[in-house]
């Protein structure tokens, strides 16, 4: 039986009294939202906060308002964006979220956990006697040190994806944060030091698997903002079984189009194929002409660099970049209206949703 | 070292050396020789399996000392009627081809059924993965396992058909011989006073040989005699077109690839020939060896072969004006597709026994493709005449082109003559894997065609073969390649180069399909790429393309008769369209293939058949057995014309009669063969009706002639076109699993006729096996010149819990130059497979794969067999 | 107030509508407590990382895996494990549809299931195949295929409504 460490537990009442927590743990503090992705990694000594921080009791984080705008907050439940009818305008999320885990998960889950959940990697994500046999890693290095955000230190640790490689690359695995990125979303971020700060979502990412978020030790992420701009928006997520399985890659696009379908907008992320997800740079190519095979074409041609899966997950890494292609170009496709019974079968898949209850 | 064990209920006491292996003790010392030797010691072909103490056990892969005190048995000590039930069952199932490997099956096959009286075909396929057939596709073996299952329940015994006309499933010839390991094979013959050889090879692919010292292998106790070159009294160079082919390199001269041999040494024993050899001292001076061919055909590339430049060949096939008609197209796809070196991977690695006959003459016991070539090289590697050499097919296990060329049997012969005794050379696997040439990797750049429809323009292809050190028919597969680098479908221009590049890799030459299934990868690849950009579908696509009698071959021949490919379209359409309509995905691919060499080559059906005073007929002919079931097929066209019962028929290949008809390849066998049967069988059945009885005409030989040369040559001028006298046609359909996984294959084939059913639907699913493997998980690199692996689950065959459900639909459009109607039908089964294949995964995750074999696909991971693909992570693992 | 140096954590907690006081290790979730502290082992520890739904509960009425969640969040909450699922003796239709149509085998990951299923009733009375099979997808069980499941889902749907339309 795989039982937590121990930890001090703090129960916050407000997103205030939970910076303030966080500030006094001095690095030693994690928050406690639905707990799907602390929990099973303090069991596996992966993360030992010393405090544990709950936000259960912090109303305000669970709030949805609809006002020329969305604004979530962070603490609201999978399960509950899954079932509010106001936030299906938002394709992607959706799709993103009715896809994490499973329904008993999403019905714990939160919001901010999955945008903040930790980087995953097949030599990290193994009980501690696992990772003892290959001597850690080095995003958890043994005993000693604490993987938690505080810890800063990079030189302990071998990292077995790229043994050469001074950089940890465990990969990003949120599903609703390549969504939310391609809708243009912002997140709030509350310190007891600088008060509330406001970074477009793609900001709170940082491309390396130990030090993933921009968010300091001592921030709570209490609210996500998406505008209402007019997109339409979808969320591919390949994974071996229609349930439980983390992103072994995510695509999310979010297009306006003009008349004449000429697209006035786009933003295209690539998820779970680096330590953070990927807003597409050349997504601007597409802006100024209409959604064509050709447009399409040179589209994942340009970016199909992007992809550098690794063999730290699921699937032939190979495959997954292979793949990516199929994706970036089907989220286009599915958006400018062909019928996605003609997609192969893989995509067929990804851009049929089953109706999830929660 | 003493072992005692208990063999088949008899106590046997053996001396045994230090490490010999069970399988060799029960072989050389207890005279057992229904276990064979596949690929020792592996333990990956499950040939040699016995029950020990009641168990299944491998017997190559253990030392002969594990057996003391154990109860051993082999096929040879099951009970009469349990061997019957076994015989009967795999040859009523047609579940054996070569046989090579079925008394390991058969063996399996018993320990199944004992231990489950309702094995499910599942159960089976997984009981069965240890063991490895190259021949049967593994459907009719576990076809003829449920047949045991069931004989065993006392629910009825199998019944091998008897009936011996065309068009019936008559039982395999040798069957129940072969299934029970009692039919010999080369390696299995032992004469008084035979010697073993064994070969020194060249461990680098270009190197000068410098200095061979054979004196310590010389002074090894128990040999006999060492051969260098020096030996040879004739010519030392062979080879099917070009005599380029060293079978031993001289001091001075160079080694051209891992294959090349140095010496051979005979000895008493084949350990000790073996420990000799290893004396040999080589001193090479080693030069950079040629491993790519498009390096070969670089200024200043090392010359790989004196004889003739890196460039060994080139084929054009051009027609009208390929680039004219692509400007004008309404679509055009380009691409390169690159196709992998494949070995044949029969399960009997090559053997030659000879022995010194009345008036210096030599018997040459050979299992190659064509025992008159191998009769014309050997006699000129002796410097003797072709009389003097008198040669004898034994029916081997397995070839698929590769017992074309030469292996052993000259340098077998050689230390015959040198040492007037008998004697026997049978190579390991690694050195077969080594010797012998291999399926071209062809890398093709193609750019096709079609109009607003759909229907295709123009081909214009450049395909680049390596053919590696050695001529061997090289030139021939690229001219093949070329020559179907269109498919089966109506092109009205052509452009097409094919070059068959030189390099210091393994030889290649001659494998099932030569040539086509490379090219019709790339090409039935393109098609899908067309239609996708038409907006049809796959089976559209070649409905509007594919050709009908009086549209042109590739290179410019009238398709005069027997074009079924439509048919075969016909044949899966409903099947195609419900699948998809199921949400799967599904692949199609369509294949031609010549039946016949053509090309302006004379060939040959050479019969005879001998009224023996006993009242049976000899059934002589030239072409080889080799588990495709030819000798059932001819006895079958004898028995169709005079009417006699098919035991009358003793079929024989050997040299008594001049019946060289060259190799038994391009699926010509049945049809040539066939035809002469069908003449001489005439003959017979004339003076059968006047004399009324076999007794009256005891001693009579009726000679059966056809000749073929009315095929002409590449780049011939003339206004009547014939490339190739038959065509073969077929579809295929590969539906995969939700999972992208494979789950259902199904093959429709234009056979003309099919003489034997039963026959014809193994060759097609043998293909299919084939072409599996070829499409997902076969692939033998070589990397300086020497094969990476020798194991046979890193070469990627498939075993039977591997395959998917096989459906074999038989459409005959019949063959007017054909016997009955019939065309060949051993290669087509694999030539559209990858394909299809490739089509299926891109309809399951939307990659078009232009390489094989196509190992990162879903697919070829679920088999989880071939040599794992190289990651970089890995590959930084393994430098570690 | 003395605190055990293990057992320092105290939360009331309804369970199966019986409201409980609670000392425990803090670092306990909520299936070690139902199962080492109040003995109600109907709840099953599959893997204890969130991935089987063995230990499926339901918290307010949804249904969430105990093996992630510290029962120090509990606080004040209420819990319904599977030994609640019965009316004293008269099983949950559910536990009879199981029990009729052969939707346990080993019956480890079955209470998981039949509360998972609860939740899905009470909330869709009547629950299409399709939701059914989308609401249970966060349960394993690896001896019956699922089918028989999914039946049992439907066989109470119909029974329990047709009881209410009396």
């Amino acid at each position: 039986m795989m039982r937590a460490g121990r930890f001090r537990y703090v129960v916050a009442k407000s997103a205030a009294e939970a910076a303030q927590a966080l500030a006094d743990g001095g690095g030693k503090a994690m928050l406690l939202a639905g707990g799907t992705d602390l929990v099973p990694n303090m069991k596996r000594r992966q993360q030992m906060p010393e405090i544990v921080v709950s936000l259960r009791q912090v109303a305000e984080l669970r709030e949805v308002a609809m006002n020329g705008e969305t604004a979530i907050g962070a603490g609201v439940t999978l399960a509950d964006v899954v079932r509010d009818p106001r936030l299906r305008q938002h394709g992607a999320l959706f799709r993103a979220v009715a896809q994490v885990a499973t329904p008993l998960i999403r019905n714990t889950a939160t919001l901010g956990g999955n945008l903040c959940l930790d980087t995953r990697c097949n030599y990290y994500d193994q009980n501690y006697e696992w990772r003892r046999a290959i001597d850690f890693c080095k995003k958890a290095p043994g005993p000693e040190a604490v993987a938690i955000d505080a810890v800063a230190d990079d030189g302990d640790g071998t990292c077995w994806v790229a043994p050469s490689s001074a950089r940890c690359w465990a990969v990003s695995s949120t599903d609703s944060a390549p969504a939310l990125i391609a809708l243009g979303a912002r997140v709030t971020l509350l310190s007891s030091r600088d008060g509330a700060r406001e970074i477009p979502l793609e900001a709170l990412f940082h491309d390396d698997g130990m030090h993933y978020m921009t968010k300091r030790a001592d921030e709570v992420l209490t609210r996500v903002r998406v505008p209402h701009d007019g997109v339409r928006s979808t969320y591919w997520k390949l994974r071996r079984r229609g349930a439980f399985d983390f992103p072994a890659l995510g695509v999310a696009a979010a297009v306006r189009f003009g008349t004449a379908g000429v697209v006035e907008h786009a933003r295209v992320v690539l998820g779970a194929v680096a330590s953070k997800p990927l807003l597409l740079p050349e997504s601007s190519l597409l802006v100024g002409r209409a959604l064509t095979d050709d447009a399409i074409a040179e589209f994942v041609d340009a970016t199909a660099r992007w992809a550098k899966p690794l063999d730290n997950t699921d699937f032939l890494m190979t495959w997954r970049k292979q793949v990516s292609k199929l994706f970036l170009g089907g989220v286009l496709r599915e958006l400018r209206g062909d019928d996605v019974q003609t997609f192969p079968l893989l995509a067929r898949r990804a851009a049929t949703l089953r109706n999830p209850v929660w | 070292m003493p072992v005692e064990f208990v063999l088949n209920g008899q106590p046997r006491k053996i001396e045994t050396r230090e490490g010999e292996s069970l399988l060799d003790a029960l072989r050389n010392r207890c005279g057992i020789y229904s276990t064979k030797d596949g690929c020792q010691p592996q333990g990956q072909c499950g040939c040699c399996l016995v029950l020990m103490n009641a168990r299944p056990q491998l017997t190559c892969c253990i030392p002969a000392t594990r057996a003391q005190g154990a109860e051993i048995v082999t096929l040879e000590g099951l009970d009469d009627e349990e061997r019957k039930i076994l015989a009967d069952s795999f040859v009523a199932a047609a579940g054996l081809q070569c046989g090579f490997c079925i008394p390991g099956f058969a063996m399996r096959a018993k320990h199944i059924t004992d231990q489950n009286r309702r094995p499910t075909r599942d159960e089976i396929a997984h009981a069965l993965d240890v063991h490895l057939c190259r021949c049967t596709g593994y459907v009719k073996i576990i076809d003829a396992i449920e047949l045991v299952a069931r004989a065993k329940r006392g629910e009825g015994l199998p019944e091998p058909c008897e009936d011996a006309r065309v068009g019936a499933r008559l039982r395999k010839f040798t069957g129940s011989e072969l299934t029970l390991g009692d039919q010999k094979f080369v390696d299995d013959m032992t004469l008084p006073g035979m010697l073993h050889g064994a070969l020194v090879l060249s461990p680098h692919a270009r190197a000068k040989v410098v200095k061979i010292d054979v004196s310590s292998a010389e002074a090894h106790s128990g040999v006999v005699r060492v051969a260098t070159a020096k030996d040879v009294r004739g010519n030392r160079w062979y080879g099917l077109l070009h005599n380029d082919w060293p079978g031993i390199v001289a001091e001075g001269e160079e080694v051209r690839c891992v294959g090349d041999i140095v010496a051979v040494v005979a000895a008493e024993d084949r350990a000790t020939a073996r420990a000799a050899a290893r004396l040999v001292a080589v001193e090479y001076e080693l030069l950079t060896p040629v491993l790519d061919p498009f390096d070969a055909m670089k200024e200043g590339a090392p010359q790989v072969n004196p004889d003739y430049p890196n460039i060994l060949s080139k084929t054009i096939v051009k027609r009208g004006d390929a680039d004219t008609a692509l400007t004008a197209s309404a679509h055009v796809v380009s691409g390169t597709w690159k196709t992998q070196r494949i070995e044949h991977l029969y399960l009997e690695p090559e053997s030659a026994l000879v022995e010194p006959i009345e008036n210096g003459r030599f018997r040459l016991f050979s299992q190659g493709q064509g025992i008159f070539d191998d009769r014309r090289q050997v006699a000129s590697f002796l410097g003797v005449s072709e009389d003097a050499v008198h040669a004898v097919l034994v029916p081997n296990g397995g070839a698929f082109g590769g017992k074309e060329d030469m292996s052993v049997q000259s340098q077998t012969a050689l230390m015959c003559q040198l040492t007037g005794r008998p004697v026997k050379i049978t190579l390991s696997r690694e050195e077969s894997i080594r010797i012998h040439p291999k399926r071209h990797p062809i890398t093709m750049e193609y750019t096709v065609g079609c109009d607003a429809e759909g229907r295709l323009t123009a081909v214009k292809a450049r395909m680049v073969g390596d053919t590696g050190a050695y001529a061997s028919v090289g030139s021939k597969v690229l001219e093949r390649a070329g020559g179907h680098s269109c498919g089966p479908y109506r092109v009205p221009d052509v452009d097409v180069e094919a070059l068959a590049v030189a390099t210091n890799n393994p030889p290649c030459g001659a494998m099932r399909g030569f040539g086509a299934p490379q090219a019709h990868f790339a090409m039935d690849g393109c098609l899908d790429m067309l239609a996708e950009k038409v907006g049809i579908d796959g089976w559209e696509i070649r409905w509007r393309n594919v050709v009908d009698v009086g549209d042109l071959f590739s290179t410019g021949q009238v398709f005069e008769k027997s074009v079924g490919i439509r048919k075969t379209l016909l044949a899966v359409r409903d099947r195609y369209y419900a699948e998809r309509a199921a949400g799967r995905a599904v692949g199609i691919g369509c294949g031609i293939k010549n039946s016949g060499i053509g090309n302006g080559a004379k060939e040959w059906g050479r019969v005879r058949l001998v009224v023996e005073n006993d009242e049976t007929v000899s059934l002589y002919n030239g072409y080889t057995e080799m588990g495709q079931g030819l000798l059932t097929v001819l006895v079958q066209c004898a028995v169709e014309v005079t009417g006699l019962p098919h035991t009358s028929f003793h079929p024989k290949v050997d040299s008594t009669f001049e019946l060289g008809c060259g190799q038994t390849t391009g699926s010509r066998a049945t049809l040539f063969g066939g035809r002469a049967v069908i003449d001489a069988a005439e003959k017979l059945r004339i003076d059968l009706v006047v004399h009324g009885s076999l007794a009256a005409l005891s001693g009579k030989v009726y000679a059966g002639e056809v000749l073929i040369d009315d095929t002409t040559a590449p780049s011939t001028r003339t206004d009547r076109i014939k490339t190739h006298t038959a065509y073969g046609f077929a579809t295929q359909l590969c539906i995969l699993d939700e999972e992208g996984r494979l789950d259902t294959f199904v093959a429709a084939h234009d056979v003309g006729r099919a003489i034997n059913p039963a026959l014809c639907e193994g060759q097609v699913e043998g293909s299919i096996h084939m072409g599996l493997g070829y499409a997902l998980t076969e692939d033998l690199p070589c990397p300086d010149g020497m094969p990476q692996s020798f194991r046979l689950r890193d070469i990627g065959a498939l075993r039977a819990r591997h395959m998917p459900k096989t459906e074999v639909i038989l459409v005959e459009e019949s063959e007017p130059e054909g016997p009955f109607g019939a065309k060949g039908v051993g290669e087509i089964g694999l030539v559209p497979t990858a394909a299809a294949v490739a089509g299926a995964l891109h309809a399951f995750d939307g990659i078009r794969r232009f390489e094989l074999p196509m190992r990162e696909s879903p697919a070829a991971r679920a088999l989880g067999i071939g040599l794992r693909a190289s990651t970089p992570a890995r590959e930084k693992a393994d430098a570690r | 107030m003395r605190r055990s140096p293990t057992n320092n954590a105290r939360i009331a907690l309804t369970v199966n509508g019986e409201t409980k006081e609670l000392l425990f290790a803090p670092n306990k979730t909520l299936l070690e407590v139902l199962r080492e502290d109040l003995g109600l082992t109907g709840t099953k520890h599959g893997c204890e990382l969130g991935e089987c739904g063995a230990c499926a509960v339901l918290l307010n009425g949804r249904p969430v895996l105990s093996c992630l969640v510290l029962a120090l969040e509990c606080d004040g909450r209420q819990v319904e494990t599977i030994e609640g699922l019965a009316d004293d003796a008269r099983l949950h239709p559910l536990q009879e549809a199981f029990a009729d149509c052969g939707a346990a085998q080993c019956g480890y990951c079955t209470p998981g299931f039949l509360v998972t299923a609860k939740a899905l009733l009470d909330e869709r009375p009547n629950a299409t195949r399709g939701e059914i099979t989308e609401a249970l997808s966060g349960n394993l069980c690896r001896c019956t295929g699922y089918i028989q499941i999914f039946e049992a889902v439907e066989e109470a749907a119909a029974k329990m409504g047709a009881k209410e339309s009396k």
